[in-house]
């Protein structure tokens, strides 16, 4: 039986219960619905029988943005909409500070002067709704179409620009990113998707959404994905007689199914989600054989997370369990045979947090959480003869204990203090503090003052992964990484929906885990060997009439330094700058998007750097043309720039091209 | 395709999902609540049902709008555009907003947000507020005099009512919103 054989065998069942002891239930019912997303049409009584979310990103309970002690942008599904926005990469590309690149396998984010391509994002935390999404054997955060949730399901996206160490724990290294998901109201009784696009891109979806009774519901989704991606790629680096000069045909499709079902019943929620996604890479990485099919990477990645939330009275206790499933195949054709990858993680946790609040006004939580990791499985073998590699069998655990709160000595003085240990069966302990201060000084103004420390732990993948001796060694040594970072944030509303925010940020990477050639015997190893430094400023003004005319614009500076080589550092670009309008052409109606990101030059340490680029991205949004009917058109990278991404070491390239002008017409129907 | 070839199975999975997912959405229609809104949609939403049994004093000035003033730091966001251009009781809201009392004397609705809480007894003694109706979702301020106080209780709004206040300005509060909020002063 494989692993996916065993998941049908839990999410289905799962699934089919559900629909089953809620089908019955329609006693409750009056045959009235209730309007998707708009509150203000339901009747006070039942206003009052609503629950309101009292938990954020930041701090781990509610509290304003201004309040947040660190720098936080917020993504909503309008801003998804408007722009249409395909995938999280999509969406925090237009974030202040962010850029995202791709090798036509993956997306990699870079923030704050720190990216390194082929890194997995394994500096950020992923989660969605508090789930963490980092996978446990590369850590990865997946933001592109392996992101396991459709990005129509999202509500809202929380994204923390400090690291969340000392409350969240490892990958909360340079930021958080929280992904909530819509209710049942916001979703509709049942909707209907669907997406067409050039290089042949279709996406379906089929969700519903079921409020049953007070504080009960149910969302259950399912989204299919495909393209066929580019019919010819031109790799300039591979432009020889041998390799069709230098064009790859096909080789490039993208396909992705997911599901998804959060069910909701009294203080019990329950979350499900499973994904695969599977990518021909069309790159020739790793000397693979140019051209040649075959070469692809599938992703699967699933979980279960049963929360139970209650009011204490003097505090509010949640608790958590949950099981996660991550599955990686690889296959990469060599001349004569083929080299097959196959990564499997299983584990499960728990989670106890309280929150409450101290004389009415300091707010503070306390949580302790635990993982066991059952299965850290990597095994390498080539195909035809067969010979195995590498078989790596490894099971571990990490629990942890945090404190954290919010201190209010002055009427507009905001202490905020927390820390966090944690230990793991792999490299031991780690304490990680943080202090910020919040201070509003003038009404409409708060200046934060912040420090953080941070830490990674080493995956399994850097301490064990290892081919026997031919190239590279397992390296079970590894420390965590650590990072100490310092930020001002200066955040000021002006009459007239006129908001500035700015920061000034330095970030100190220590132990930074890279892989190098051991100069003993030649083999790749990672070791924690390398500092870097950031230091920058962004700023952003967004200015809003009315109702749906918005204009936001965004530009960072930052400056990366390798300290141990004083180089500045690989595929970190030193000006950033976004501009977002949302313009109503037609009252509510019509809606028109400009997107305009503009990412400097990278550098790739090798001899063409990542030129600098501008790209335009437009979406014209149709609201209610036809009754519950949306339409989207969307005109991506508008003016056919085709910009280049630096690739990581595994490739013969040294950029990477993207894919030009696409267009997407979506269609939603509500009902 | 190589993509293709091994979803086979996953297809299949979803085949599956999509029917349950049918025999979700044909479950007769269902009247419920949802869970966890964010806490200012909610407010909006509660704050425009409110309006409807509120009667204010009569308005001199001419137009037929009904202005929502927000004092402070907005906490709304977003979440109070729902509010604008709808009507109640025959007028159309209008939102402004605003971190000086002076810049809000047109408004008939004054919603006073946390960040004025310091000075929440000097607002409440201006002549600017005279003829208002005052909201705040802060705790202790009905007892303070804010006519119509939003609290959360067990992740619930609650409205607090302090009549008292309200009948010194000449806002008539229904009998019907009484009888769902918790009375502070009569």
């Amino acid at each position: 039986m494989t692993v996916k054989d065993r998941y049908r065998g839990i999410i289905f069942p799962a699934l089919l219960f559900l629909s089953l002891t809620l089908a019955p239930c329609p006693g409750l019912a009056e045959g009235e619905k209730v309007p998707a997303g708009d509150l203000t049409k339901m009747p006070l009584e039942e206003l009052l029988r609503l629950e309101v979310e009292t938990v954020t990103t930041a701090s781990r309970f509610r509290q304003p943005v201004f309040e947040a002690p660190s720098s936080v942008s917020v993504v909503t599904s309008a801003d998804i909409r408007a722009f249409g926005y395909r995938t999280l990469a999509d969406i925090l590309a237009g974030v202040r500070d962010f850029y995202v690149s791709y090798d036509r396998n993956y997306s990699y984010l870079g923030g704050r002067g720190f990216s390194r391509p082929g890194d997995y994002n394994t500096r950020y935390l992923l989660m969605v709704d508090g789930h963490r999404i980092n996978d446990a054997v590369y850590d990865q955060a997946s933001i592109g179409t392996d992101f396991p949730v459709d990005v129509d399901l999202i509500d809202r996206i929380e994204v923390i620009r400090s690291p969340g160490s000392s409350l969240y724990g490892t990958n909360a290294f340079l930021g958080v990113i929280n992904v909530k998901t819509k209710r049942a109201t916001e979703v509709g009784r049942f909707e209907v998707s669907g997406e067409a696009g050039t290089e042949d891109t279709f996406k379906g979806r089929l969700t519903t959404g079921i409020p049953i009774g007070e504080g009960s519901e149910i969302v259950v989704s399912a989204s299919k994905y495909r393209r066929r991606g580019k019919d010819e790629l031109y790799f300039p680096e591979f432009d020889n007689q041998a390799n069709n000069h230098g064009v790859v045909r096909g080789n490039d499709a993208d396909a992705s199914g997911q599901i998804f079902v959060n069910a909701a019943w009294g203080p019990f929620n329950l979350q499900g989600a499973m994904a695969r996604r599977e990518k021909d890479i069309p790159t020739a990485p790793w000397d693979t054989v140019f051209g040649a099919p075959g070469t692809k990477s599938a992703d699967e990645r699933g979980y279960v997370d049963l929360r139970f939330a209650r009011d204490l009275g003097a505090a509010n206790l949640t608790t958590r369990l949950w099981y996660d499933h991550y599955r990686y195949e690889g296959d990469y054709v060599f001349s004569g045979y083929t080299n097959r990858d196959l990564s499997v993680g299983e584990w499960w946790g728990a989670e106890a947090q309280l929150t409450g609040k101290v004389m009415n006004r300091h707010e503070w939580v306390a949580g302790m959480e635990y993982n066991g990791y059952i299965r850290q499985d990597q095994y390498n073998w080539d195909d035809n003869p067969y010979q195995s590699n590498l078989d790596d069998i490894r099971r571990t655990y990490q629990w942890a204990a945090y404190l954290s709160g919010n201190i209010r000595p002055f009427r507009d003085l905001i202490l905020s203090l927390g820390a966090r240990f944690d230990r793991y069966g792999t490299f031991g302990n780690t304490f990680n503090p943080r202090l910020g201060l919040v201070y509003s000084f003038l009404k409409d103004t708060s200046l934060k003052i912040l420090y953080g420390t941070a830490f990674r732990a080493p995956n399994v993948y850097e301490l064990y992964y290892n081919d026997g001796g031919k190239t590279t060694k397992a390296s079970p040594d590894l420390k965590a990484e650590k990072i100490s970072t310092y930020e001002a944030v200066l955040e000021h509303s002006f009459p007239h929906h006129l908001r500035v925010a700015a920061s000034v940020f330095h970030n100190a990477i220590d132990d930074l885990i890279v892989l190098i050639e051991d100069e003993r015997d030649g083999l790749l190893v990672f070791r924690n060997v390398e500092k870097q430094e950031t230091t920058g400023a962004s700023a952003e003004v967004e200015k809003r009439w009315g109702k749906t005319l918005r204009a936001r614009l965004a530009y960072t500076y930052q400056e990366s330094k390798d300290k141990t080589s004083e180089k500045t550092v690989v595929a970190s670009p030193r000006h950033l700058v976004k501009f977002h309008l949302q313009f109503p052409l037609f009252r509510d109606a019509l809606q028109f998007s400009l997107e305009e990101l503009y990412v400097d030059s990278r550098l790739n340490g090798r001899d063409r750097d990542a030129a600098a680029y501008f790209v335009t991205n437009l979406t014209l949004l149709c609201l209610n043309w036809a009754p519950r009917l949306e339409a989207s058109l969307s005109l991506y990278d508008a003016f056919n720039r085709r910009y280049e991404d630096p690739a990581s070491a595994e490739h013969r390239q040294e950029t990477i091209a993207q894919d030009g002008r696409t267009l997407r017409l979506k269609l939603t129907w509500r009902y | 395709m190589g993509a293709g070839k091994s979803m086979v199975d996953f297809r299949r999975s979803l085949k599956i999902s999509l029917v349950i997912a049918f025999i979700l959405a044909s479950v007769p229609a269902v009247r419920g609540e949802d869970r966890r809104v964010p806490e200012y949609r909610l407010k909006a939403a509660v704050i425009y049902n409110i309006l409807k049994f509120v009667s204010l004093p009569p308005d001199k000035r001419p137009g037929n709008e009904l202005v929502l003033a927000v004092l402070g730091r907005d906490p709304f966001g977003e979440d109070l555009e729902v509010l604008r251009g709808k009507t109640v009781g025959g007028r159309t809201i209008k939102i402004v907003r605003s971190g000086n009392l002076k810049d809000l004397r047109d408004g008939h609705v004054l919603f006073i947000a946390p960040s004025e809480a310091w000075q929440i007894t000097d607002i409440l003694h201006s002549p600017l507020v005279r003829g208002k109706l005052t909201m705040g979702d802060t705790e202790g301020f009905a007892e303070k005099g804010v006519m119509i106080n939003l609290v959360v209780r067990e992740r619930k709004i609650r409205f607090q009512i302090n009549n008292k206040a309200a009948k010194r300005e000449g806002v008539n509060i229904s009998s019907q919103l009484l009888r769902l909020g918790e009375i502070v002063a009569r």
